[in-house]
């Protein structure tokens, strides 16, 4: 497969992974350019790999992850504006008994900015990219076990902040 | 039903992803800049080497092409005083998943002011130091969770000095660079089996291609002290790399600007020091490391009252004193 070819298929899928992981518009359009950028750059690794698209996923997942320890998105962060997206809002100041559902909505995604990065990673690759705890270990580089507790864990801390608004509609 | 939640919210934010389109063109603007920067971080590739082991002239004197990459390269000049490079080895193995290994080389390379003295300074992997944002953990392990740059952070307040940039050089790397030279000569004070391979390195001088070379600098456990030991003899590789490059040819030369596994981080040209440490050769370089066991539980510590002196030496740059006040500290077996 050839740089070009990959683009061409992967890069939609790509882009949205992007979005999922940062919740944020541009720090997405950072992140797919950083990873893509390394892709081209070292080709010819990419396509050594078993399987080339779960190798680039795994790129951007590592850059995802560094962020918290102070790589090459601290630029970005220094520069993104806190109110160009709704991810960066302090999720309390959501309107939880608002009548709109919409804002109710908002709510998940809003919990979902305050997890930790690990946790945010694997419930995107869960309940986004549909993949399994082995595939999801091997992307973010843990035991299968760690995988699982991230997932749950992020669960619990969905289920302990936005969950309510199910509750309250009668669904559960 | 938080999980259906979770898928939904997903799918409402989709149309939010950043549009393909101008995507690509910026990848590939992008990466076009980056090619062009590491065409002429390539041609010093060599340099780099000599920053490895801090050999400098010989390459800039056979490769007169060079000269006009350092024209291309002059706003990049090394500075001047002291400079501080730490050289970090990898041994990642095959099925590791994670993309970073740890670190089972640490060498804090020290060109002295005047240019006329290079000092090596090795730190043992288990060495248990202050990471910050990780707390107390082996040295080895900061690697893991920051890569070369928070390496470089540990080892400048282990020893007080600015850290300028850093090398990494996976083993690979180094297998391939003494097969391009077409062999390193050694000198083995001590003989050692290999747990890799089975293959026995006995005492006394003689001459390893590429996987003798890799296979022996991953040896530790052989050695009655452990991964000190082993710091010593990869200090002796590098020394033998440096005296080797010296008689290198353009032939050979161009082969290692293509060695792949050498990630150079420095704020300068590494030909601009290549010039700087011109009158540098492989007997001004002196290396030094602690000679043996320290532990503290499973971790290893820096001894209380000479490694202080050392770093006090090498802010000084008196470590020729320090030399001759501890010569259990000075690597002798190159």
């Amino acid at each position: 497969m050839t740089y070009d070819e990959f683009v061409e298929t992967r890069l939609p899928a790509l882009s949205r992974f992007a979005m999922m992981l940062t919740g944020d518009h541009h720090l997405a359009q950072d992140l797919v350019q950083e990873t893509m950028v390394r892709a081209q750059l070292h080709w010819r690794r990419v396509v050594a790999a078993d399987v080339p698209d779960r190798y680039v996923r795994r790129m951007m997942t590592n850059l995802y992850l560094d962020w918290r320890r102070g790589s090459w998105l601290r630029r970005v962060l220094l520069w993104a504006d806190p109110e160009d997206s709704a991810v960066r809002a302090d999720p309390s100041a959501v309107p939880t008994d608002h009548a709109e559902r919409s804002a109710d909505r908002d709510l998940v995604w809003a919990v979902l900015a305050t997890l930790p990065r690990q946790q945010r990673a694997a419930v995107v690759l869960r309940y986004y990219e549909d993949l399994s705890d082995p595939e999801i270990a091997d992307i973010l580089g843990c035991s299968v076990i760690s995988a699982r507790s991230y997932i749950s864990k992020a669960l619990s801390t969905l289920r302990a902040r936005a969950g309510h608004m199910f509750e309250r509609e009668g669904r559960r | 039903m938080i999980e259906d939640e979770l898928r939904a919210s997903f799918a409402r934010h989709e149309f939010q992803a950043p549009r393909v389109g101008p995507l690509r063109r910026a990848i590939d603007r992008l990466a076009a800049r980056r090619r062009r920067r590491r065409l002429l971080l390539r041609t010093g590739s060599a340099a780099a080497l000599v920053v490895v082991a801090l050999i400098a002239v010989p390459l800039t004197i056979r490769a007169p092409s060079m000269h006009t990459q350092e024209t291309l390269l002059s706003p990049l000049e090394a500075p001047a005083g002291p400079l501080n490079v730490v050289l970090i080895g990898l041994d990642p193995y095959p099925d590791q998943a994670t993309d970073r290994p740890r670190a089972d080389t640490i060498i804090l390379a020290h060109l002295t002011a005047d240019r006329q003295r290079a000092y090596l300074i090795s730190f043992e992997r288990d060495l248990a130091v202050d990471i910050p944002g990780f707390g107390t953990d082996k040295i080895n392990t900061a690697y893991v969770d920051g890569g070369a740059p928070l390496v470089a952070t540990v080892v400048s307040s282990l020893t007080g000095v600015p850290v300028n940039g850093t090398v990494t050089v996976n083993l690979s790397a180094l297998a391939q660079i003494v097969d391009t030279l077409g062999g390193l000569p050694l000198c083995q004070p001590v003989a050692v089996t290999s747990i890799h391979t089975g293959r026995t390195f006995p005492v006394g001088c003689y001459q390893l291609d590429g996987a003798g070379v890799t296979d022996l600098v991953r040896q530790r456990l052989g050695y009655p002290t452990g991964g000190y030991f082993r710091d010593r003899v990869v200090q002796g590789v590098l020394i033998s790399l440096l005296r080797k490059v010296v008689l290198i040819d353009i032939g050979q030369l161009a082969a290692l600007t293509r060695v792949d596994g050498v990630d150079i981080d420095l704020p300068f040209s590494p030909v601009s020091l290549a010039l700087a440490a011109k009158d540098l050769g492989a007997d001004d370089v002196l290396g030094f490391g602690q000679p043996s066991f320290d532990p503290v539980g499973t971790n290893e510590r820096l001894d209380p009252e000479v490694a202080p002196e050392l770093f006090a030496a090498l802010r000084s740059e008196t470590l020729d004193d320090f030399a001759v006040r501890h010569p259990d500290w000075l690597v002798t077996n190159h």
